[in-house]
């Protein structure tokens, strides 16, 4: 027994050091680590802020919101000052909010948008509407999530230009900032992914769901009869259906918008027939199939009458030349959709029906919206 | 209370060396490919139908519901409720853990159930499922239809043209919508023998026979007489065809 009982100390007393020993070597080794990423990325300090629950509108689905990212109440503070902050930029000219400004719906109101030296970014502004519920990102979608799409335009040399090592210096020796950093992340230490985790917290507070259409089909208030028309056109299918099979004489706007009319997009990618020969590949500069090409993704129609001019390029004007080119049926190519069935023939609708859907669409504005005084600049 | 530290102490090794048996899981891939004539089909591609008629497929989706993984017993394990496939999206796997056991196949349905498709329910509400759910208009590739009649079930589109044509446009578009209670329809039963031990890989790879939907034995779709069904009452003769060579075009590799 005592020889026994020794014989377990003895074993136990070598499992002591050797458990000791582990944790210094395991501890020594990510001291290293942090040393060779000091000047890269700051430590994560999970819990720093204060909690800010994320209230989705009752007839909204549940957003995607990311795990590594919870929303407080500092760290969207912080990303509404980091949107509007032009030192962002290289020449301190322009913020994210100059491409993205409220009363456009946070776009902005030229078919491509101009960068921080003038020039022209090869697309139009996206409107940060609900991207708490974007599933991809930019119009060929090559980002995931936010905080992966947030980390491009501070380096676009036609955007703003700025190397991310600049701008965290910038930011980092800014003593304003140093206190924001600490009530959003618990430390001072600023890196891109805490600069691009709090504006996307930010933009992701940004809610649209309160337009007059919203007030009609989920409220008590009514739309108009011409609006009410616009309404029925938007989720009627297209074609005469004395030729068409099925065919209600209407706009077929919810295959690609959403027949659920809360999002009012579908996430996806379509060919929606602007070009019979492509000078932007859209998505297939993305996944390199040439099935692709031609194709964008399908935008929110929220506030969509605020966001003019339209389409990757901005190439229409107004919405009433929206939804015209859509009545004529589009310009054939290989990619483009099935559900632009008329190509050559058009839908058809009438001059009254084209002004009826452009008066749904405007019911889509959410004046709250634009005029949040959450979301305008701080500075 | 030494001699306790010490059978913990020792306990903690043993099981932290035996990682290998522990996990008794096994995982079960269900894949679905999309085929015409016996080859695997691109969307895009232009082929040639069983009429004749130049096609090309722009996507395939669909719900699959109900995947029951049956015993030999006789019992089956329902492995899911409802899973979402969408070829141009490349949402084409699904994946699952499996228990260890005898098995003799699997089988699912195609469509949404009626309790989660809001059929005859007032108070449905898309918005109930939650984040990531294929049910969720954020995750649902735009199949839900609209209030009236819920998800679309299975969507099928493409271009074609009535003559040949080796042009990469191809003139006119077919869209095949099906949805509602009729058109929801049993897949399967696709019969393999398992035996799950523990820690193996296993597939159920489907292909998606796209000559079928155009024409089964009972069945034909002719693009030369419609060319689009969205759950329309007037064609509803259609919808059941569409819904019968849907539910047949499943074909276990």
């Amino acid at each position: 027994m005592t020889k026994l009982l020794r014989t377990c100390e003895f074993t136990s007393r070598l499992l002591a050091i050797g458990v000791i020993a582990g944790l210094v070597f395991l501890s020594s080794c990510k001291k290293d680590e942090s040393q060779s990423e000091e000047n890269l990325l700051c430590e994560s300090v999970p819990g720093a802020g204060t909690p800010y629950e994320f209230q989705k509108p009752f007839f909204f689905p549940d957003p995607i919101l990311p795990a590594d990212n919870p929303f407080t109440e500092e760290g969207i503070e912080l990303g509404r000052h980091l949107f509007w902050e032009k030192k962002l930029s290289r020449n301190n000219a322009v913020s994210c909010g100059s491409c993205h400004f409220p009363s456009a719906s946070f776009s902005d109101n030229v078919p491509k948008s101009v960068g921080l030296y003038g020039d022209l970014t090869s697309r139009n502004s996206m409107a940060l509407v609900n991207m708490a519920w974007n599933t991809n990102f930019f119009w060929d979608g090559r980002a995931r999530t936010l905080e992966e799409q947030l980390l491009e335009p501070i380096e676009n040399p036609i955007e703003m230009d700025l190397s991310w090592r600049e701008a965290v210096d910038r930011i980092g020796s800014d003593t304003a900032y140093q206190d924001m950093f600490t009530a959003a992340f618990g430390t001072p230490c600023v890196d891109s992914v805490r600069i691009t985790y709090a504006m996307a917290q930010f933009i992701r507070t940004m809610v649209s769901a309160n337009s007059e259409f919203d007030q009609a089909q989920y409220g008590p208030a009514q739309l108009s009869l011409n609006e009410q028309n616009g309404l029925f056109l938007f989720l009627a299918e297209g074609g005469d259906p004395n030729v068409y099979p099925g065919g209600q004489s209407g706009g077929d706007c919810f295959h690609c918008h959403g027949g659920a009319l809360v999002l009012f997009t579908d996430q996806q990618f379509h060919n929606n027939g602007l070009d019979t020969v492509f000078t932007d590949l859209g998505r297939a500069l993305v996944n390199g199939s040439p099935f692709s090409e031609g194709q964008f993704k399908t935008p929110t129609l929220r506030n969509i009458a605020l966001s003019a001019p339209y389409m990757h390029d901005g190439r229409f004007e107004t919405l009433r030349e929206v939804v015209e080119h859509y009545n004529a049926g589009g310009h054939p190519s290989p990619t483009i959709d099935p559900l632009m069935k008329f190509q050559g023939v058009g839908l058809g609708l009438s001059e009254q029906d084209i002004d009826d859907l452009v008066a749904f669409l405007e019911t889509l504005t959410d004046e709250d919206f634009v005029n949040n005084p959450d979301f305008q600049d701080p500075h | 209370m030494k001699r306790f530290f010490f059978i913990l102490l020792i306990a903690s090794l043993t099981i932290s060396c035996d990682d290998d048996e522990s996990n008794p899981d096994s995982k079960l891939f269900m894949t679905f490919d999309p085929r015409f004539g016996g080859d695997d089909l691109q969307m895009g591609e232009n082929h040639t139908n069983i009429h004749g008629y130049p096609f090309n497929v722009s996507d395939i989706k669909f719900y699959v519901s109900n995947i029951r993984l049956h015993k030999t017993d006789g019992d089956y394990v329902q492995l899911s409720d409802i899973e979402l496939i969408a070829m141009q999206d490349n949402r084409r796997s699904i994946e699952f853990v499996v228990q260890r056991g005898k098995y003799s196949g699997l089988s699912y349905d195609l469509g949404v159930p009626s309790a989660m498709n809001g059929t005859n329910d007032p108070d449905f509400s898309i918005s109930q499922y939650p984040a990531g759910h294929p049910l969720s208009e954020v995750t649902s590739g735009g199949m839900y239809w609209q209030w009236a009649s819920g998800y679309r079930f299975f969507s099928f589109d493409g271009r074609f043209d009535l003559e040949p044509n080796s042009d990469p446009f191809l003139p006119m578009s077919f869209a095949f919508h099906t949805g509602t209670d009729t058109l929801f329809r049993e897949v399967g039963m696709f019969e393999k023998s398992i035996n799950i031990d523990s820690g193996e890989t296993l597939l159920f790879a489907f292909a998606v026979d796209v000559d079928s939907i155009f024409a089964t034995v009972a069945d034909t779709i002719n693009l030369a007489e419609v060319t689009s069904f969205h759950g329309s009452e007037a064609q509803l003769e259609t919808g059941m065809k569409l819904a019968n060579n849907m539910a047949k075009s499943f074909v276990l590799k």
